[in-house]
């Protein structure tokens, strides 16, 4: 009777497994090909992937097939579900890191750090040493702002093996200080200021509030004068969530707080932003409409582009070039009331004539300012200094 | 195509199995041989033509050698001819390059060859059309007449890019009659289920695991054991869990493979542990080669030579490289050694500990196996022992050790046979809540895949 009760048993879940399996795949299979398209996932923040095109030659290299594949992954339904249960089962396994980023204490999502090759950083900083020595007339300043990773050690889980920036941003300062460029080290500032909010909780970036500290520090290094200008600090959004909650799938439901600081004066010189190449004016720092995406930290500048110039009716004569990643975007705005003309250029995406720029604008200052993590991977900064040949 | 990809799963399987159902009996070869060669040049369509060419040219030469029946000097030329033609298409695709690196190497004469990828499943195929060119040739067998069903054979998509290598002999009367059902199609989605999760849920993070730990610069002793623990599991899970796939898939379409892994890592000698691993290539191995050489019936300087000519070969099977030949070797002296010095020893050794020496020496191998660079392979070594080490341990080998270990823990569960005894005691108990189960592990692994952009399986690389 029991061997008996054992074989039905085992038919009866076969049966179950059949159906359900049967059921399953005819259901995802039918639900993908009636679904329409996505061309953006807010939750992942990225472009997903399209239908690719029809072509024989990618079709033989196999091409067509891995567009195909990903584009499948892509559009498949429900993908957003999906992602929060491979995130959530991550965490119950007791993974706290994911693509590169930490899941840390307080809320605190970090990237972490790759530290450079030695002859990418050889000839970043080469190049940076030979611009400074071919105009020794130019005021050099270097601002590299540690990331979270390196400021917020204490949050991060309990021994995780991350790399140290510290010796990185040391041979940085060693190497541009002998050149007489002034290495504006914030360090010790952002770490005597480590519980005041100074990064993002689910971002990359710092917020306005770190970039304030810094700008204070660095203020004195540029001999401007901080205390005439005080600001009040105005939330323009609570719902931010950030590019690191996308990446590593952790804390995809929690969001940041993004602050303006605004002059308390109203006398503050006013600014102009000129977008040079999309040949736009805009009489603010900041795009509002951009908070009503989901990358809304480029509502400062309305994000990263090439040139940008920024002409202020003050009666300083100062002139200033920054070559800048993202972090400088909610900085520059403090800088902006010293200077007559700012000229913000990205080297990722300049391609233009750096030296002719300097000529025509007549700069008498350089500011370098980065993140630590952009800084150390990047190869276009050693481009945009080198001059060009034969132009 | 790969088995764990949402592509597979959701674009090629459901309209393919519901053609199979539905179309009478006698179209089924037919449609699986359509089936199996989409699914090969689904991102490999040039190298098709090769898998074809070879399959009906062992189809056509064992009836050559049947034919011969009365003339056995013509069958056995033949049959040299028929296996030299297989060994070097093989050679070329797979270890021309090596070959002439090697030589460069000796001679300080470089030689510039293509870099040609190497065909997906040409190790496997080529072995099961060896099996099948041999047998018939040792009369075990009788041939194919029907070309159609010699490729299904030795192109059908479930056992194709990476085994099992099913034997001709094994299969023979399903290739021409075999049966569906519900309850087929639910034990092949049973063993499918479980295979996909132990490659999808545990191998996978386990490589991660892995990969981080190689690319960590930690060069602690326990870093290196928990990074080689990571490994080890994490090989058995990758392949065994498609071998489990291509067994399921088998079984919804009617065909019962043979299992081709028996809980390896309980194994109390070296030598259970190469029955229990990759039975299929294993047994390959003894019956083609081995025995052939006279096995163990022959004087001990013989058989010694022929344990080690199998191993050189299973370890050159594994890749074009030498640390693969040296893997292989490793394994054929504790082989020797176990066969005669260990033999007394080793069986009243507590299982605990025999199981621990076991596991050490296969840990051991896979160092080996897992480092091309002989130059790492001997610094990773020398950590695991403390030499030229930085510590015992560190900072990395804690956070794996402590984010790891939710998965290790369910990972050496999963390597051994309890958890899947309790699931078939939970069977009995309640089916519901036993497909319950494999729901749940099956929309996980959906999860997984569609999160991740699909990694390849290890052994698609043979």
């Amino acid at each position: 009777m029991k061997k008996q009760r054992k074989r039905f048993s085992y038919q009866y879940f076969f049966h179950i497994m059949g159906i359900l399996f049967a059921i399953l795949l005819l259901f995802f299979m039918i639900f993908s090909l009636v679904k329409p398209d996505r061309s953006f996932s807010e939750k992942e923040n990225r472009v997903l992937s399209s239908r690719p095109g029809f072509d024989l030659s990618q079709i033989a290299s196999g091409n067509y097939e891995t567009q195909y594949e990903t584009y499948v992954n892509d559009q498949f339904p429900l993908r957003d579900l999906w992602v929060t249960i491979k995130a959530a089962t991550d965490r119950v396994l007791g993974k706290t890191d994911g693509n590169g980023v930490y899941l840390g204490k307080s809320g605190y999502l970090m990237e972490d750090f790759t530290p450079p090759s030695k002859e990418q950083l050889d000839r970043t900083l080469n190049a940076m040493t030979t611009f400074a020595s071919d105009h020794p007339d130019l005021k050099q300043y270097v601002l590299i702002a540690p990331n979270a990773v390196n400021i917020l050690k204490d949050k991060l889980p309990a021994s995780a093996p991350v790399k140290d920036q510290n010796q990185y941003l040391d041979t940085v300062r060693d190497a541009v200080t002998a050149q007489g460029v002034t290495f504006i080290d914030v360090r010790d500032t952002l770490t005597s200021h480590k519980d005041d909010g100074i990064y993002y909780h689910t971002d990359h970036h710092w917020t306005t509030q770190g970039a304030y500290f810094a700008f204070l520090q660095a203020a004195g290094a540029m001999d401007l004068d901080s205390s005439s200008i005080p600001y009040d600090k105005l939330p323009v959004t609570t719902h931010f969530q950030g590019t690191l909650s996308a990446k590593s799938g952790f804390r995809s439901n929690e969001t940041d707080e993004i602050d303006v600081f605004l002059p308390r004066n109203e006398d503050t010189p006013a600014s102009v932003v000129n977008y040079v190449s999309q040949q736009k004016k805009s009489a603010s720092f900041y795009s509002t409409e951009q908070l009503d995406t989901r990358d809304k930290y480029a509502m400062f500048f309305g994000g990263n582009f090439p040139q940008i110039k920024i002409s202020t009716a003050t009666e300083s004569e100062r002139t200033l070039l920054v070559l800048k990643d993202s972090y400088a975007n909610c900085f520059v705005p403090f800088l902006a009331p010293y200077y007559r003309t700012i000229i913000m250029i990205d080297p990722r995406y300049y391609y233009g004539d750096l030296e002719e720029l300097m000529e025509v604008e007549n700069i008498q200052e350089v500011l370098y300012l980065y993140n630590a993590n952009t800084f150390f991977s990047d190869t276009s900064l050693e481009l945009a200094l080198t001059p060009q040949q034969g132009a | 195509m790969v088995f764990s990809s949402i592509f597979f799963i959701f674009c090629f399987l459901p309209p393919f199995l519901l053609l199979y159902y539905l179309v009478p009996e006698k179209f089924r070869n037919i449609l699986l041989f359509i089936g199996s060669l989409i699914f090969y040049a689904w991102g490999d369509p040039v190298y098709v033509v090769l898998m074809l060419f070879s399959s009906f040219f062992n189809y056509y030469m064992a009836l050559e050698i049947d034919h011969l029946d009365m003339d056995p000097k013509g069958r056995k030329k033949n049959l040299i001819f028929a296996v030299t033609i297989n060994l070097l298409i093989l050679g070329f695709f797979k270890y021309w390059g090596f070959l002439l690196d090697t030589f460069s190497t000796i001679t300080g004469i470089s030689i510039s060859h293509p870099q040609l990828a190497l065909p997906i499943g040409i190790s496997f195929y080529t072995f099961k059309n060896l099996s099948y060119i041999l047998d018939v040739s040792k009369k075990k067998v009788a041939p194919q007449r029907n070309f159609l069903i010699y490729a299904v054979y030795s192109t059908m998509f479930p056992h194709m890019s990476a085994g099992p290598i099913v034997r001709y002999a094994d299969i023979e009367g399903q290739l021409t009659r075999r049966s569906i059902s519900l309850t087929r199609l639910g034990l092949g989605a049973e063993y499918f289920t479980k295979g996909l999760a132990k490659k999808v849920l545990l191998a996978d993070n386990l490589s991660a695991i892995y990969t981080s730990i190689l690319s960590s610069g930690s060069n602690s002793v326990l870093t290196a054991w928990i990074g080689i623990l990571a490994y080890t599991l994490q090989l058995y899970f990758d392949f065994s869990g498609y071998s489990d796939m291509a067994i399921g898939l088998g079984k919804m379409m009617g065909f019962d493979f043979l299992k081709n892994f028996d809980y390896p890592y309980i194994s109390t000698s070296v030598s259970e542990f190469w029955r229990r691993w990759h039975i299929s290539l294993g047994s390959w191995f003894r019956d083609y080669i081995y025995i052939p050489l006279g096995g163990n019936r022959v004087s001990v300087p013989k058989n010694i030579r022929n344990i080690f000519v199998v191993w050189a070969l299973t370890g050159l099977w594994h890749g074009a490289s030498w640390n693969f030949i040296f893997w292989g070797l490793y394994y054929g002296l504790f082989l020797l050694l176990e066969k005669f010095v260990l033999k007394d020893f080793l069986p009243k050794l507590p299982k605990w500990a025999a199981n621990l020496y076991t596991m050490i020496a296969v840990m051991i191998g896979w160092v080996f196996f897992s480092q091309t660079d002989f130059s790492s392979m001997g610094h990773y070594l020398s950590v695991m022992f403390g030499f030229g080490a930085s510590a015992f341990l560190d900072r990395t080998a804690v956070y794996y050790l402590k984010t790891g270990l939710i998965l290790f823990v369910i990972s050496i569960l999963a390597c051994r046979p309890g958890l899947y005894q309790s699931f078939k005691k939970l069977i009995q108990r309640n089916e519901k809540a036993a497909a319950a189960v494999n729901l749940l592990l099956f929309l996980l692994c959906v999860a997984y895949m569609v999160y991740n952009s699909y990694t390849p399986f290890l052994y698609q690389k043979f």
